[in-house]
């Protein structure tokens, strides 16, 4: 099998997780097919080995499924009685495909019911259709737009009823509103209403502020959704982004290319950070630039329990394309291929607790629902006060923690590195304080 | 930090009643946060107020500023010792955030042995596993050096490095009033070690409110720093209203050298053994067990059913100091192990022997017997060498099944000898077609025990299919995982090429 893999894998070109999961109609559809992305919920798989051909899996017990996908529509059917391509059966082997080279050998031997009906596939426009893909995208901007507006509602009877005896609701609540949100195509509001969810909960002193200030943050998003057609459309690609459009690297890489705008350079890889949410597990990899001096921020998904196939080496340097996206206040980006090997990094400059919070606000003030923005902070400790975690500088300036953020573990890890003398540590600082990600001690990178 | 902020302030307060009870304030058109509410429509009181509340967050995000006045922070003592190589350090953590306690000892050990410190990220992981890991709390101490002390200064969780650094395991009094029976117990060693006899006097203080099973454990914990003074209370001890008191009492004033006690045994003892002619021993067992002998921890009757003459004289044989022996027959452990008993009696004296080995921590007497099928737990008296090539032979001619225990008790990493006397018998038994999950125990241990040098050997032993084939490939890759261990902490090379 590994052999023959070998001999021909160069001929297909295997995706990324996230071409694959841009495909998803909703965050519903990328858990279902994030949890058939597994060896174990399939008998039998394969890939052409020509560029462009089928891929195909059978599996199932009882119920059983036969899926074939031709990347190149990207089209496909299944055997499933699902509403149409893709289904999760057709993610799950391409997220399948995409990360476990093993797993769909390149080259296996074509079985009989792949092929019949590959005329017929071929014939059929499938999603490469323009006219189609507009009409979708019109029928999900509709969708959003009405999910907003119950949200819109929603968040105002609240105010209207007041937040007291929030508290004493249960999550079956906010999950019916979050659901609601998913339902709309809109997850990235469905996350935020259940992380609001938790702060009632909670119970913790001054929670109705907290609250208030979540309900803000959403109100914030409809707002101006309400009104994206006035907004700059680099502030509204960010927005995009919040409430749960999803865009193909490929697509912004493509772009960058054929506009020149991609920033060629060697990139310091500033810390990683996992996170899992929607059965998804979420990578946040930061960088600077060394010649342009640019953040950047790439994020790769893996799916359920499995780790993105996207790693770089926290304190090296690597080189490389990286596109921007089309934000108010550039920081995503789509990375190219990489050049050559990882390199040894030095310690990145950085600056004190007050020059962060000053980045910060220049930051908010282009794009109004930055959360947080990178800093790597010079000559810091970590110390416990009965108050809470401070960051603080040589100069006593300090930052507080972000502790639904950060872990215990993470803090003592800083503090037992400083010893008392300070040290460099990357991290975001936002509105709920800071999140130390990457600390250099002794001209080492460790993660925290 | 929480800073007062009236505009805000109010807006939670509508927020909470309501804006169906409550309007957020009007504020004066001034400045640009003023000016922009003053835009803000008031069809809608709730809408109002989310509207008022999104602008007001940005502002207050946007102006907050970094506070000042941290005082400085003492800094931790400087720690000459180098640190370990990097992928060491990423080693420790992932040992210490997945399943890899069982590898933990060995690195710890590894790295102390290099005269190396541990790495300061992984000190609060490492801080925090000696805290239920009582038996590595000496070695992680001791690595963590003056950082470690410095930061479990910050943490209550980590009290106990600060009170090994001290030498102060907490109040050892105060603990032996109020603790639990096992911090009782460990503060009485602390007491005992401090002031034998002080300690004595405060067990006889609560001695009669303790139950019988902490007094017999008190007792056995009289065998540190035993002194004379102690057998007045051993002896009232004999006469403990308790069986296991009064058996513990025994064996501790038989560890009493020049005791009533040991003169008791000692008399009976030569009574039992003496020397007949040059190569054999004369044996005359107990004739009854008398009262005296009851007392001194002897029973009527064997619980297993042994012959009462029998019992009698092992019992007897088991409690005599050894040092008798070497008067009665003027002769070496060796020699006197080597002369010929009785059938009848053999098997009596040499257990008895044995146990009194054991208990007397006598390594002569323990060589001497330990080449001649005495019971395997003689092995612990030996030094760690010694008892490996022991255990070693014990494998070579009675396999695995029972070597198990003894394994467990040998310390890591085995010498070749052993190890190659290990796989040997897991060759065999390969060979012999048993099924290898039988041997899984054995095989855990030879995980952590194995020299990883034999790895070759294992190899080898994982040609083909089959169960066996892949028990061995497992222990290959076990022995392989530690050799890479090892080397990343001497020389930083990482495991493999990747």
């Amino acid at each position: 099998m590994s052999v023959r893999a070998r001999t021909v894998a160069v001929m297909q070109q295997r995706w990324t997780a996230e071409r694959v999961l841009a495909l998803a109609p909703d965050a519903a559809a990328r858990t279902a097919g994030s949890a058939l992305a597994r060896p174990e919920s399939w008998s039998a798989t394969g890939a052409s080995a020509i560029a462009g051909g089928p891929i195909w899996g059978s599996g199932g017990g009882a119920t059983a499924y036969r899926t074939v996908v031709d990347p190149a529509g990207p089209t496909g059917r299944c055997s499933c009685p699902g509403p149409g391509f893709p289904c999760a059966h057709a993610l799950g082997l391409l997220l399948l495909w995409a990360n476990d080279p093993a797993a769909v050998p390149v080259g296996a031997t074509v079985p009989d019911w792949v092929d019949a009906p590959a005329a017929g596939r071929r014939a059929r426009a499938g999603l490469a259709d323009p006219a189609a893909a507009r009409r979708r995208a019109e029928r999900r901007a509709a969708e959003v737009a009405e999910g907003t507006e119950r949200l819109r509602r929603w968040l105002a009877d609240r105010v209207h009823q007041g937040l007291v005896g929030t508290e004493r609701e249960g999550y079956a609540m906010w999950d019916g509103i979050a659901e609601r949100m998913v339902d709309a195509k809109a997850p990235g509001l469905a996350a935020r209403l259940r992380a609001a969810g938790a702060i009632p909960a909670s119970g913790a002193e001054g929670w109705p502020g907290r609250l208030l200030e979540d309900y803000a943050e959403l109100w914030l998003l409809l707002r101006a959704h309400e009104h994206a057609d006035d907004l700059d459309p680099s502030l509204v690609a960010g927005l995009r982004a919040r409430i749960g459009w999803t865009v193909d690297a490929e697509d912004v890489l493509r772009a960058a290319r054929a506009e020149g705008t991609a920033v060629h350079d060697r990139w310091l890889v500033l810390g990683s950070r996992d996170s899992v949410d929607g059965g998804l597990t979420e990578r946040r990899i930061w960088l600077r630039g060394i010649g342009s001096g640019r953040p950047a921020l790439v994020l790769a998904f893996g799916p359920q329990g499995r780790a993105p196939r996207l790693a770089l080496p926290v304190g090296r340097t690597i080189e490389a394309d990286a596109a921007f996206h089309d934000d108010a206040v550039p920081l995503r980006v789509a990375l190219g291929e990489r050049t050559g090997e990882p390199a040894a990094g030095a310690e990145p400059a950085g600056v004190g607790p007050e020059e962060a919070t000053l980045a910060y606000a220049e930051a908010l003030r282009r794009e109004p629902w930055l959360e947080a923005w990178p800093v790597v902070l010079a000559d810091v400790v970590a110390v416990p006060e009965p108050m809470g975690w401070r960051i603080a500088g040589a100069d006593g300036f300090w930052l507080p923690v972000d502790r639904a953020r950060t872990g215990e573990q993470a803090l003592w890890r800083l503090s037992a590195m400083s010893g008392g003398t300070g040290l460099t540590v990357f991290g975001e600082y936002g509105a709920r304080g800071f999140v130390p990600v990457t600390a250099w001690h002794e001209g080492r990178a460790v993660p925290l | 930090m929480r800073v007062a902020d009236p505009v805000w302030d109010d807006l939670v307060s509508a927020a909470l009643v309501g804006t169906g009870r409550r309007r957020a304030a009007e504020w004066p058109a001034e400045g640009a946060l003023g000016e922009l509410a003053a835009r803000v429509d008031r069809t809608d009181e709730a809408v109002r107020l989310l509207d008022l509340a999104a602008i007001v967050m940005v502002h207050r995000r946007a102006g907050r500023r970094a506070p000042a006045g941290a005082p400085p922070e003492p800094c931790a003592e400087v720690d000459p010792r180098p640190s370990v190589p990097e992928s060491a350090r990423v080693r420790l953590r992932i040992l210490l955030e997945g399943d890899g306690m069982d590898f933990l000892p060995e690195w710890l050990a590894v790295a102390r042995t290099a005269g190396l410190r541990a790495p300061e990220s992984e000190l609060p992981g490492l801080l925090t596993a000696a805290r239920s890991r009582t038996d590595l709390r000496a070695i992680v101490a001791e690595l963590a050096g003056p950082r470690g002390r410095w930061l479990a200064g910050l943490n209550p969780e980590w009290a106990w490095l600060t009170r090994i650094a001290a030498g102060d395991p907490d109040d050892p009094i105060d603990l032996w009033r109020h603790g639990r029976f096992g911090e009782r117990l460990a503060a009485f060693a602390v007491l005992r070690a401090a002031d034998p006899d002080a300690a004595r006097e405060l067990l006889a203080r609560t001695w009669r409110a303790e139950p019988a099973e902490d007094r017999a454990v008190f007792v056995e914990a009289l065998g540190t720093g035993a002194t004379a003074g102690d057998e007045a209370f051993l002896e009232a001890a004999l006469d403990d209203r308790a069986k296991v008191v009064r058996v513990a009492a025994a064996r501790r004033l038989g560890a009493l050298p020049g005791s009533a006690f040991v003169a008791r045994m000692s008399a009976r003892g030569r009574a039992c053994l003496r020397p007949d002619g040059a190569g054999r021993v004369l044996v005359v067992p107990p004739g009854e067990c008398d009262e005296a002998m009851l007392r001194d921890g002897i029973d009527r009757s064997s619980p297993t059913g042994r012959e009462d003459h029998s019992w009698w004289l092992g019992e007897v044989v088991a409690a005599t100091p050894l040092s008798v022996w070497r008067e009665v027959f003027g002769a070496s452990p060796e020699e006197i192990a080597a002369r010929a008993l009785p059938r009848r009696f053999a098997e009596d004296v040499r257990e008895g022997w044995a146990r009194a080995a054991v208990l007397q921590r006598d390594v002569d007497w323990a060589r001497a017997l330990a080449g001649r099928g005495a019971p395997t737990r003689l092995l612990t008296v030996l030094p760690p060498a010694e008892c490996a090539d022991h255990v070693a032979r014990h494998i070579a001619e009675h396999g695995l099944s029972e070597a198990l225990q003894l394994l467990t008790n040998c310390p890591t990493p085995w010498p070749v000898s052993l190890g190659d006397a290990v796989l040997d018998a897991f060759a065999t038994a390969a060979g012999s077609g048993a099924y290898p999950w039988s041997f899984s125990g054995a095989r855990d241990v030879a995980g952590r025990g194995l020299d990883p040098s034999l790895v070759t050997r294992v190899d080898g032993l994982a040609e083909g299919d089959g169960e066996w084939p892949k028990a061995f490939r497992a222990l290959a890759e076990t022995l392989r995982y530690r050799a890479g261990m090892r080397r990343e902490i001497l020389d930083g090379e990482p495991r493999s090429a990747r």
